[in-house]
């Protein structure tokens, strides 16, 4: 599956993905904390200077923001007609501000990047913490693997019922194929144990305890 | 590998999948046949402790399953019957890599090797596809590397040519044939047995026969009418 | 032994869910808009696979929104669109999730499964979740954050109600159905 990660050399696109995931996150808190225009705005500025340096391509961008935008520019004016200019301006300039840096982020970071990043958070955690690190990547690659193999069964249920004349109600649809999911569950639980689950993880390297 | 099976039986939802099963296994290339419902898989993966046995214990090298499934599991392998559930990543290279980082393996190291192990095995052009666009064929020669990865001593197969067409099922064939570990095959490819050192026999739970592949196929075959 | 299976079946369903979204929105003929089948696969998570590991489903999908992975209707994803005016409605999954297994969990593993009391049960546990609960995360950080207050947030959500409705329906027929074939055991 093609990520909306786009690849790079610019400066955002060097920066680890740890501290861009805690600027994203100190940036959502920071701007719900003022109201003052100029503060905001500046803000703004600044977001899509940001996402302009990651150097998008327009297509990108459109495929990503289209529906976004819009939903934000009826929100700016459901806002200026119901409630206050004000506020219209208020949610306008955080919105756009977090939009656009949330979609630097994206723009400059690679998917891997990101779950190491995020397995990372877990390693303090000691052995669960690290299990369950691993679990992840292997549950975003479980994902991943199944998601073409869903489809492909969707496909094939509507073929079967169009051949045997029925009309594909999602009911139809659904049942066999969440029925066909579950026994798929016993099956791979079944090869991921014979391969070796859970896994064995060695204690990081650490320096002479205090 | 020496697999013994001491007094073991199976039960499940009241019935009994496998009784009476008492002897040991060394020979290198084993075959176990019979009808469905026959006990085949059942007995397929009391060996990795996927099932454990009601009554009797399993034991592989002196390891019984119900006490040590991890250390079993470390060297015997397995090769599902249903293709795509048991290719786990995506892609096929990480797939491979996954039984060694599953030991604590780094990833880096995991990936070397399994590169390595898949131009070994003459596979190299099947690494960097993704797991679903594989054929049928390709699936089992994939999950067949992912198992050998860690390489264990005793190989399962379950039903392995059962979903491939003729040319699959040869190449498959050659590739147990050629395979160092010792092999268990549960099988109803009786061609695929041909070669081997022993046999067994299921019918209705129980151990109908034991003996070499011409005899057990010709029973096998009397039995079915 | 099980144990593996009840944890391989989230992402199994998170797959489910992401499927369900790439998939074109089906015309019912008696509604203006087309449904998306996303949520159904939320409500079906959180009814097939219980209370925690529905809403493990619905944070893996969450999650790979975050990763920047085009799972949700249309193709999108990345973190645009947690930062945009209906990330509640996409966060929301997850307690939604939570809450439809809460409830349907004990109407399945009661004895009378199929009866029509069990499935009205069933019905009200994917309305509550995967309406009620969606809707109060969309509509809390539509309104606040978006500004225009709780009140015309909800009003402006009700043209979806409708869709979600009968999606809530499909989803309690289905897990009914699947629970005579395949039993869905408390645990799992």
């Amino acid at each position: 599956m093609l990520s909306l990660y786009s690849p790079g050399g610019t400066p955002l696109h060097r920066l680890p993905a740890g501290p861009k995931l805690a600027g994203l996150l100190a940036l959502g808190i920071l701007l719900f904390l003022t109201r003052e225009p100029l503060a905001l705005g500046a803000a703004a500025l600044a977001a899509l200077a940001l996402l302009l340096s990651t150097r998008p391509t327009l297509q990108a961008l459109a495929r990503q923001l289209a529906v976004t935008l819009l939903l934000l520019a009826f929100l700016v004016a459901a806002n200026a007609w119901l409630v206050s200019a004000e506020e219209a301006r208020v949610v306008g300039l955080r919105l756009l501000t977090l939009i656009a840096a949330a979609t630097a982020v994206t723009q400059t970071t690679r998917p891997s990047a990101l779950v190491a990043a995020i397995q990372a958070a877990f390693a303090p955690f000691g052995p669960r913490g690290r299990r369950l690190a691993f679990g992840l990547g292997l549950g975003v690659a479980l994902v991943l693997r199944f998601v073409p193999e869903v489809l492909y069964r969707i496909v094939e249920q509507r073929q079967a019922l169009a051949a045997r004349g029925l009309r594909v109600s999602p009911l139809r649809l659904v049942v066999p194929l969440t029925v066909r999911l579950l026994r798929s569950a016993d099956e791979v639980g079944a090869a991921l144990d014979a391969r070796g689950w859970p896994p064995d993880l060695p204690e990081p390297k650490r320096g002479p305890r205090p | 590998m020496r697999i013994e099976f001491r007094g073991v039986a199976v039960s499940a939802e009241g019935r009994w999948l496998l009784q009476g099963l008492d002897l040991a296994l060394e020979e290198r290339r084993i075959g176990v046949i019979g009808a469905n419902g026959s006990g085949k898989t059942t007995l397929a993966r009391l060996l990795n402790g996927l099932v454990l046995p009601s009554e009797g214990s399993v034991l592989l090298d002196g390891l019984d399953t119900r006490e040590a499934a991890r250390a079993v599991r470390r060297r015997v392998g397995m090769v599902f019957q249903f293709p795509e559930a048991q290719i786990i990543h995506p892609i096929v290279v990480e797939d491979v890599a996954l039984g060694l980082q599953l030991r604590g393996l780094p990833l880096a190291e995991a990936m070397a090797a399994a590169r390595a192990l898949l131009e070994g095995l003459g596979l190299a052009a099947l690494a960097e596809r993704t797991s679903h666009s594989l054929s049928g064929g390709e699936r089992q020669l994939a999950a067949l590397a992912a198992v050998l990865i860690t390489e264990p001593s005793l190989i399962v197969f379950d039903e392995p040519t059962t979903q491939l067409d003729l040319a699959n099922r040869n190449r498959l064939r050659d590739r147990i044939a050629g395979l160092e570990a010792q092999a268990l095959v549960v099988t109803h490819d009786l061609e695929l047995l041909a070669d081997f050192d022993r046999v067994l026999l299921l019918e209705g739970g129980r151990l109908a026969y034991d003996g070499p592949p011409g005899e057990a196929v010709g029973r096998y075959r009397a039995a079915c009418g | 032994m099980s144990s593996t299976r009840d944890l391989v079946a989230v992402p199994l369903f998170a797959a489910l869910i992401v499927a369900l979204g790439l998939m074109p929105p089906i015309p019912l003929g008696f509604l203006p808009v087309p449904i998306t089948l996303q949520t159904l696969g939320v409500m079906l998570a959180g009814a097939m696979l219980g209370p925690w590991r529905g809403a493990a489903a619905a944070l893996l999908v969450v999650l790979l929104v975050m990763l920047g992975l085009p799972v949700l209707s249309g193709g999108r994803g990345g973190m645009g669109v947690l930062a945009g005016p209906t990330a509640g409605f996409l966060l929301g999954w997850i307690p939604g999730a939570f809450v439809v297994g809460l409830i349907a969990r004990p109407i399945l593993a009661g004895g009378n499964a199929q009866s029509l009391r069990s499935l009205l049960g069933l019905i009200v546990a994917c309305v509550v979740g995967g309406i009620g609960v969606i809707y109060a995360c969309g509509i809390l950080w539509l309104g606040l954050a978006g500004g225009i207050g709780l009140g015309r947030a909800a009003v402006g959500s009700l043209a979806f109600l409708p869709g979600d409705l009968i999606k809530a329906a499909i989803a309690a027929f289905a897990t009914r159905a699947v629970h005579r074939v395949y039993r869905l055991t408390p645990a799992s």
